[in-house]
């Protein structure tokens, strides 16, 4: 006893001294508490990932709710923290047909129902309501599938919607309407949210703002730091802008003194023909510093992959041919394409995270202020209350977009170019709002297509070069430079930008099983001459792995791959002149697509006599990839030159 | 009944009940002609009372034209079959009309023939189901 308290006092005491270094050299930036909420029991200063969906919809959002969708908010977040729910198909007596849980919970969720026709939904659904015997909503009870294709293609697939008549005749009883929802919505929030100390989940008071003009997907998920929030959802029926959308945001929200906060998340960028993130108005009038700013200061984040594809890259580009693009693209370029393949086309340019992000560099250099200044995040957009449902064995379909399981289970769960979707992930202190808020507003997040790989992204100037074998990699990063979202600090005197990236695969310990990882990527952005360049560095891994690892006829992994993959990497182009930004991708070994498990669980052979059946013709064709890699993208850091190296070297046709 | 009736009738059975494959975009069925009436009625409906927005003059469109190439199709098929009832002595091809006639309900009414996505519950429905 006597010999093990000096040691035992000795062990205490280095581990006090190591533990205090390392809150010494974690971020400075600690997050704003701006509710009331115990603290969470575990805080980690040098902040860990926490994995979840910010765009989830349910029986509140119309397309939804036409195509059978029964599930509530609530549900979705019970669904989140890891309970069974039931989805449709519905029997006579109303129970599910069908039962689907996560494998692993979520650390946290938004439900971001439609914030259009939010008060036609709860009229046309409300015995007794003014309205509920209109012919629209007569329609909608009787041929739902019908009504949706009249009414979502008036209201949220046109440029000028007018609501229907059961609103009245200024549409001020369906806006009245939506508040019985909207408060609903706020409810199941605050009732799934843990506010104890064991902080196990997080919801977030959201909705999402909807407009197809043309065809064009002008979509962007509106999420809530807390509890504080607009009086009602801003929608594409009485604003007609993103522009007009944040101004409302800010007027609605964060002028206010009771601490509403809030961030849009753009989606879809990849069939929004390019209207998404406009460098001019309607007018051709360009866009000005004031806006810009409003939209560095509400737009964060943009989700890069969910249900309906994936909005990186093209495929080849002019300046850098990117094998990896091809990963979940949809085969045309606005959503209301997709019904007849003859009426595809390529979607232009602009409509590309990779683009847009290269286009808010041009931007900067011309405004002062980056526009598109994005980090970057998964979601599923499900429209079955299913957040956090990627798994690709189990995928039970989306749930709207027309196609729907409302009667009937399919043997093909959805249209073959959709995809499960993917997860924000999140490096954040704690799992509170306050705090994964901040996380997303200063973009140290990631997105994947599904698995909960680890990822950390560092940048700074002088990393040492075994800085990934090093005890302390994160407490270092932060020390030396910023993490994934940020700028990184002034050059010194020939300094050369240093980025560490570490990626450690899903432990698969969901049942999926461990895929290793494949490679690491570091994806460069940087303006020359005024335009926007890309290359692509491999940094670690193995690229010639690409088509091994899983057999397609059993989906079984091959075992091979990285448990863990890090580099430090140093951009051997550097122009301390060009404004740049910098992100990771992190590849694993190629697993099965969500249609190969579906050739699978129908027992296709395509060495049978008898060829399979029209639906699942497509096992046995080859159009259709039976292997994906899935991935993780982290948020940009960015690089920015003296402005007045910029005006002479980055941009000679400015004057 | 004469040759005209005849066909008449046959060609409003054929309508009310034969299923013929009907595409609407993002969904399709197989259902009577008759069916794609009542929903092109629908539309017209809704095009009165709201108006022509989105999508909804293109869908009665597109309703009324595959009824009328089906209900073209059908007034063929009824020609002819009427003109091989009209060799027949007529009360006995009244009778033969009626026999066929009421074969379809039998048919249509017992067996799930027809597939539509635009019900409230089931994609499967019989004759007096697919008209709830």
């Amino acid at each position: 006893m006597t010999t093990e308290r000096p040691v035992l006092a000795l062990l205490a005491s280095v581990l006090a001294s190591v533990l205090a270094s390392l809150v010494a050299l974690a971020p400075a930036m600690a997050f704003e508490r701006t509710e009331e909420r115990a603290p969470c029991a575990e805080h980690a200063p040098l902040r860990r990932p926490f994995f979840g969906d910010t765009h989830v919809h349910t029986t509140y959002s119309y397309d939804a709710n036409t195509l059978g969708v029964r599930n509530t908010p609530a549900d979705a977040y019970r669904f989140a923290r890891g309970e069974r729910l039931g989805i449709q198909p519905y029997d006579e007596l109303g129970h599910p047909q069908r039962q689907v849980q996560l494998r692993r919970p979520l650390d946290f969720a938004a439900v971001t129902d439609h914030a259009e026709l939010l008060g036609e939904v709860h009229i046309c659904t409300t015995p007794g309501v003014v309205g509920y015997d209109s012919l629209m909503c007569r329609i909608n009870r009787r041929w739902p599938l019908l009504a949706y294709m009249i009414v979502n293609s008036a209201m949220l697939n046109f440029d000028e919607p007018v609501r229907y008549s059961l609103c009245g005749p200024d549409g001020a009883r369906c806006r009245e309407a939506a508040r019985g929802p909207w408060q609903a919505i706020q409810q199941a929030a605050e009732e799934a949210y843990d506010r104890t100390a064991a902080c196990r989940f997080t919801s977030f008071v959201a909705y999402e703002y909807s407009g197809n003009p043309f065809g064009n997907m002008l979509h962007r998920n509106v999420i809530f730091r807390n509890a504080a929030v607009q009086e009602r959802p801003t929608n594409y029926i009485e604003t007609r802008t993103g522009h007009e959308l944040w101004a409302r945001l800010r007027t609605e929200c964060l002028d206010r003194d009771d601490g509403c906060d809030v961030l849009t998340i753009p989606h879809n960028s990849n069939i929004s023909g390019g209207a998404l993130f406009p460098i001019e108005d309607a007018d051709g009038v360009p866009l000005d510093a004031a806006t810009a700013a409003l939209s560095a200061r509400v737009e964060r984040l943009i989700e890069i992959t969910q249900h309906k594809g994936t909005s990186e890259c093209r495929a080849a580009t002019p300046f850098a041919e990117d094998e990896l693009c091809g990963f979940e693209l949809l085969p045309f370029a606005r959503m209301d394409q997709y019904p007849f393949k003859r009426w595809w086309t390529e979607p232009p340019r602009g409509v590309h995270a990779r683009e847009i992000l290269g286009e808010g560099l041009v931007q900067e250099a011309r405004l002062g202020v980056n526009p598109f200044k994005l980090g970057m995040i998964g979601a599923t957009d499900s429209h079955l209350g299913t957040p956090g449902l990627t798994d690709e064995d189990v995928f039970p379909g989306h749930g709207a977009g027309g196609d729907t399981t409302r009667l009937e289970i399919p043997r093909v769960p959805d249209r073959l170019f959709f995809n499960p979707g993917g997860l924000a992930a999140v490096w954040a202190e704690e799992n509170s709002r306050d705090a994964l808020f901040a996380a997303m507003q200063r973009r140290e997040v990631y997105g994947t297509s599904g698995p909960r790989m680890v990822v950390r992204f560092f940048g700074g100037w002088e990393y040492a070069e075994d800085l990934c074998t090093a005890p302390a990699l994160a407490a270092s990063g932060y020390a030396g430079g910023v993490a994934m979202g940020g700028d990184l600090p002034p050059r010194p005197p020939d300094g050369t930008p240093r980025f560490v990236v570490q990626a450690t695969a899903d432990s698969g310990d969901d049942g999926r099983g461990t895929v290793g990882l494949a490679r690491l990527q570091v994806i460069k952005v940087w303006l020359e001459d005024g335009i926007s360049r890309e290359r692509i560095f491999d940094v670690a891994g193995e690229a010639s792995n690409v088509g091994a690892g899983v057999d397609p006829e059993t989906c079984l992994s091959d075992g091979s791959g990285s448990t863990s993959l890090c580099a430090v990497w140093h951009d051997p182009e550097f122009d301390p002149a060009a404004p740049a930004l910098y992100y990771a991708r992190v590849l694993e070994r190629p697993s099965c697509r969500w249609s190969t498990y579906t050739c699978l669980r129908e027992g296709v052979r395509c060495d049978a006599e008898v060829p399979p059946p029209a639906d699942l013709a497509y096992c046995c064709e080859g159009e259709t990839p039976k292997t994906i890699q899935e991935r993780a993208w982290t948020s940009p850091i960015w690089y920015g030159p003296p402005a007045a190296v910029v005006a002479t070297r980055s941009l000679p046709d400015a004057d | 009944m004469t040759t005209r009736s005849i066909r008449t009738v046959l060609w409003f059975a054929l309508l009310l009940m034969a299923p013929v494959p009907l595409m609407l975009g993002v969904a399709s069925g197989f259902m009577p002609v008759a069916r794609a009436l009542m929903f092109a009625g629908v539309c017209l409906a809704v095009m009165v009372v709201e108006g022509m927005r989105g999508a909804v003059d293109l869908l009665a469109l597109m309703l009324l034209a595959q009824a009328f190439v089906f209900g073209a199709l059908w007034f063929a098929v009824a020609a002819v079959a009427a003109r091989v009832f009209a060799l027949l002595p007529r009360r006995v091809a009244t009778v033969g009309v009626v026999l066929a006639v009421l074969a379809g309900v039998i048919a249509t009414s017992s067996i799930s023939w027809y597939q539509t996505p635009f019900r409230g519950a089931g994609t499967r429905a019989n004759l007096w189901e697919i008209f709830e």
